[in-house]
């Protein structure tokens, strides 16, 4: 089968102390014979459960770079790297220096992910623009169909929709991400370059977060991934960083790397952090939060039409926005102050390397293949009445249980537990405050 | 109503529906009706749902359902209220609506939603 979710267990590590399932913002986790396991269906891969983990040992799956790098022989080696990546180093590196050593772990050509950004920031501007005057004639209750409009740079927001907010299906950006849309500007770039087949190209992605791998692997609104492959940040930050700390000339290029690192404009490397979508929108009225919790709130305001006057928003699982992934290795806000040198290092790179700098307007956005389906994993059945039947005996079930939440049973709350006991998931005899109440009785 | 709807696989533009014709509803029983009582029912193929109130009553029903019509006090326009377009707005998103109602008595307002 294939895998689903790139967020797994160190079966060894886990001693079912119920930390991620009590976390777990989708109640995904359920600990099972002092193991915890996850529901793939309702895992939105937030990576919540890998933070919280008190003995580590929840972990994202991604490959290694050396067996990536090895099954890709023959071919034109690229790498897509996170503008989350860039402010990872302490030291005096630069976004070009960064790219440089990326290249220098194994690749021929190294691409900056703002590039995409860029793109998407300025294609979902044009949307907004568009939406707005097709809105002028519209009723409200057409209106708040969709109205904010809510982007989909974060993946983990949109299987968070849809999955339990699926009436805000229709405010999602449509737009193609911001990596896939920097991968058809690679391959673009690389066939008409190099005269070569885009079956010829090999492209490893270095993630900030397990979300994307997982939208590689499953994609959300199209058939296949450009991306053949993904290594987490964490997994090359050792081999960068010693890199980085051999590099001596910071305003030098070779001839080979002016033709192999490309990067994008300041409007796309700002969105590694909340707030720096927005602020390419142009516009006031938008609205950014970030951490799940937050997003989960504002999306249930927005659900219940209390969010008025505001046409865009931004939204990302992680604190901070991609630069405080769950694979980042620096603290987010010193990763924040690096990313605003970046930006003001832009200018004097344009001096020096005007031809690395990719302009938004040479991306073409791309709009979803395919619509984006609802998730059912929160649903009793496919079939009312039989689901309003379960729905009453969870609730028979329920009043049955202590209503303590202490999540001994191995489900995050009693009320889970219940819809477990009715699913056929659990026994009623998990739950050791009842058993031993009848016991006394 | 939301949450529950949405656990027994109704589909979220029915959802939306039953829950904007319930919010108007219950609006009209606290803003006009004096408070009331809310009953949903849910049935394989539909939603009901009864919003009782015993307040004044609606004298002229068929004025009422007119747009923009409204009788609301300026302590509720202030609040944004008294567009006159709840009940129109209701009867929109319903497949079916009964409204019983009797000068100083109360209003009775039965709201149907069939799933598609
Ligand atoms: N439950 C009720 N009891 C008494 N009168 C009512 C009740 N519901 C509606 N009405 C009368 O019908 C009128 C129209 O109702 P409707 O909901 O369409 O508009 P509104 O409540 O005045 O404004 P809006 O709903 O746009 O905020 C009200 O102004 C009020 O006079
Ligand atoms: S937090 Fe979850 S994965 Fe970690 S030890 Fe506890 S039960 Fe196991
Ligand atoms: S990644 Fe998030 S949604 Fe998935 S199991 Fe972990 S905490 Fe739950
Ligand atoms: S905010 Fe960025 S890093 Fe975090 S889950 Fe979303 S896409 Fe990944
Ligand atoms: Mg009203």
């Amino acid at each position: 089968m294939k895998k689903l979710h790139s967020v797994s267990l160190i079966g060894d590590l886990c001693v079912g102390c119920t930390t991620c399932s009590k976390g777990c913002p989708t109640q995904a986790i359920r600990v099972r014979g002092g193991k915890a396991t996850i529901y793939d269906i309702r895992c939105i891969d937030c990576a919540q459960c890998i933070r919280i983990c008190p003995y580590h040992a929840k972990i994202a799956v991604t490959d290694t770079l050396e067996e990536r790098l090895d099954a890709a022989s023959g071919k034109v080696k690229v790498a897509i790297v996170s503008p989350a990546v860039f402010s990872q180093f302490e030291n005096s590196a630069t976004r070009i220096d960064v790219m440089k050593c990326v290249r220098q772990m194994g690749f021929d050509y190294v691409f900056d992910e703002s590039i995409g950004y860029s793109g998407y920031v300025s294609a979902a501007r044009q949307m907004l623009l568009e939406k707005q005057t097709a809105a002028e004639d519209m009723s409200e209750d057409e209106k708040s169909e969709i109205f904010p409009m809510i982007s989909t740079t974060c993946p983990v927001v949109v299987r968070l929709i849809q999955m339990k907010y699926r009436a805000l299906i229709s405010h999602l950006v449509t737009l193609d991400s911001p990596l896939e849309l920097t991968a058809q500007y690679a391959i673009d770039y690389l066939c008409q370059k190099l005269q070569i087949k885009k079956s010829l190209i090999y492209i490893c992605y270095i993630s900030p977060c397990p979300a994307r791998v997982t939208s590689v692997i499953n994609p959300l609104w199209k058939k296949k991934s450009l991306i053949s492959t993904c290594v987490g940040t964490h997994d090359v930050y050792p081999q960068l960083r010693s890199l980085l700390n051999k590099i001596e000339h910071h305003d030098s290029l070779t001839h080979e790397e002016e033709r192999a690192i490309r990067i994008s404009e300041p409007e796309g490397l700002q969105c590694a952090a909340i707030g720096g979508e927005s602020t390419g929108m142009k516009i006031d009225n938008y609205l950014s939060v970030d951490g799940i919790e937050n997003v989960i709130d504002i999306l249930e305001e927005i659900d219940r039409d209390n969010i008025k006057k505001i046409a865009y928003v931004e939204a990302t699982c992680c604190f901070g926005g991609c630069i405080g992934g769950p694979l980042t290795v620096m603290n987010r806000f010193a990763a924040q102050a690096k990313l605003r040198e970046h930006i003001h290092d832009f200018y004097m790179e344009k001096q020096l390397f005007p031809q690395l700098i990719v302009r938004e307007e040479d991306i073409i956005p791309q709009v979803w293949e395919l619509p984006l389906p609802e998730n059912h994993a929160m649903r009793l059945s496919e079939n009312i009445g039989e689901a309003m039947t379960k729905y009453e005996q969870i609730d028979e079930i329920l009043a049955t249980l202590p209503q303590l939440d202490c999540g001994a049973c191995g489900a995050p709350s009693c009320a889970a537990m219940a819809e477990d006991i009715v699913q056929g998931r659990a026994s009623i005899n998990n739950c050791i405050i009842r058993q031993k109440r009848m016991k006394k009785e | 109503m939301k949450k529950s709807l949405s656990r027994l696989g109704v589909k979220a533009e029915d959802i939306k529906r039953a829950s904007i014709a319930m919010y108007e509803a219950e609006i009209n029983a606290v803003i006009h009706g004096h408070g009331g009582m809310a009953e949903v029912t849910v049935h394989p193929d539909k939603v009901v749902i009864v919003i009782e109130d015993h307040g004044p009553g609606i004298p002229d029903l068929d004025q009422a359902m007119v747009a923009g019509w409204s009788t609301a006090p300026d302590l509720a326009r202030e609040m944004g209220f008294g567009a006159g377009m709840g009940l129109p707005n209701i009867k929109k998103n319903c497949d079916d609506l009964d409204i019983k109602t009797k000068v100083g008595e109360g209003t009775c307002v039965t709201m149907i939603i069939n799933f598609t």
